[in-house]
């Protein structure tokens, strides 16, 4: 009896273990491609060119659901890289008076909101973990002031 | 004779039409001239990012249903100091089958208004003004290589009628 019930036990296990093996599976089969990402997640917010061709997607317009994502692929479409993107390290590595506005497009995208401020703009940003970064520039488009809207 | 009259038409309207686009762009740039202006005017932008020399540029036209697209490219003050109306014919012109890839294609025309994928090869598409500004829908093909393998030009018409969107 104590044998028929460590081999349901087991039995189980394997189960188990199979079920999360089809899953990493399904993970890694829905991430493989471009077409899978298209059919994942749409038409990308942004599409730009790396060095050597490598083209890159940018997902950020659904972050209150899924945060936001960066694509990488090769020349081919085959996905060379993911990487989640307005995290709070990216907004803590904004640093006012030192931060240039190519670098804050190369952390967090490109921005969802442009707001005029006089002469100059207002970047804002939707974050993942809630709220709204907003970002004013100075002279030489660096970083004059961050503030997060709740 | 009233093909000849039709004839005399279409050669006024597609050099007037010709003339418009650099017009059109020369007087965005004269009137934006700060980047709030540029908002002020023409509204949000598809997409911020930087060139390879450090400049700010800004593109309008992933909009499915804006027929041509505006680039505007700034200086460190903020200041337009070059700005185009991208995605006209001559633009179209520049992609060729066989040698253009997407990078190519991304950077004369702009990001595309719908992306799909069909029986596995990736479709790039765009509202645009073709054969003396008719509204068309563009469509890219690209092969497994990322190489334009067809351009394909749709008249927009109401299904049925045949009358031009």
């Amino acid at each position: 009896m104590r044998f028929f019930g460590s081999v349901r036990a087991g039995t189980g296990a394997c189960l188990a273990w199979c079920l999360v093996c089809l899953a990493a599976q399904a993970a890694d089969a829905v991430l493989a491609d471009m077409k899978a990402v298209r059919a994942e997640w749409g038409l990308p917010q942004a599409i730009r060119f790396r060095d050597g061709g490598v083209e890159v997607w940018e997902y950020h317009r659904k972050v209150t659901r899924n945060g936001a994502w960066r694509y990488a692929f090769d020349p081919a479409g085959k996905v060379l890289s993911v990487e989640r993107i307005r995290t709070a390290e990216d907004v803590a590595a904004i640093v006012v008076s030192e931060t240039h506005a190519s670098e804050v497009v190369a952390l967090l995208g490109s921005p969802d909101r442009i707001v005029p401020d006089g002469e100059g703009v207002r970047w804002q940003f939707q974050l993942p973990q809630g709220g709204t970064l907003v970002l004013g520039f100075a002279a030489g488009k660096i970083v004059s002031t961050k503030t997060v809207m709740p | 004779m009233r093909s000849a009259w039709r004839a005399i038409a279409v050669v006024l309207l597609a050099g007037s039409c010709l003339s418009a686009g650099p017009v059109q762009a020369e007087a965005s740039k004269a009137e934006a001239q700060s980047v709030a202006e540029v908002v002020r005017r023409q509204g949000q932008p598809s997409v911020v990012w930087f060139d390879a020399t450090g400049r700010e540029v800004w593109e309008y036209g992933s909009n499915p249903f804006r027929f041509t697209g505006l680039r505007f490219v700034f200086d460190d003050q903020g200041r337009v100091v070059y700005s185009e109306e991208t995605r006209q014919e001559r633009d179209i012109r520049r992609i060729i089958a066989g040698q253009s890839d997407r990078q190519d294609v991304r950077e004369i025309l702009g990001e595309p208004a719908r992306l799909f994928v069909i029986r596995g090869e990736m479709h790039w598409e765009w509202a645009v003004f073709w054969l003396a500004r008719i509204p068309h829908r563009l469509v890219i093909q690209f092969d497994e290589r990322g190489v334009v393998k067809d351009i394909g030009k749709y008249r927009l018409t109401v299904r049925g009628s045949g009358v031009a969107n």
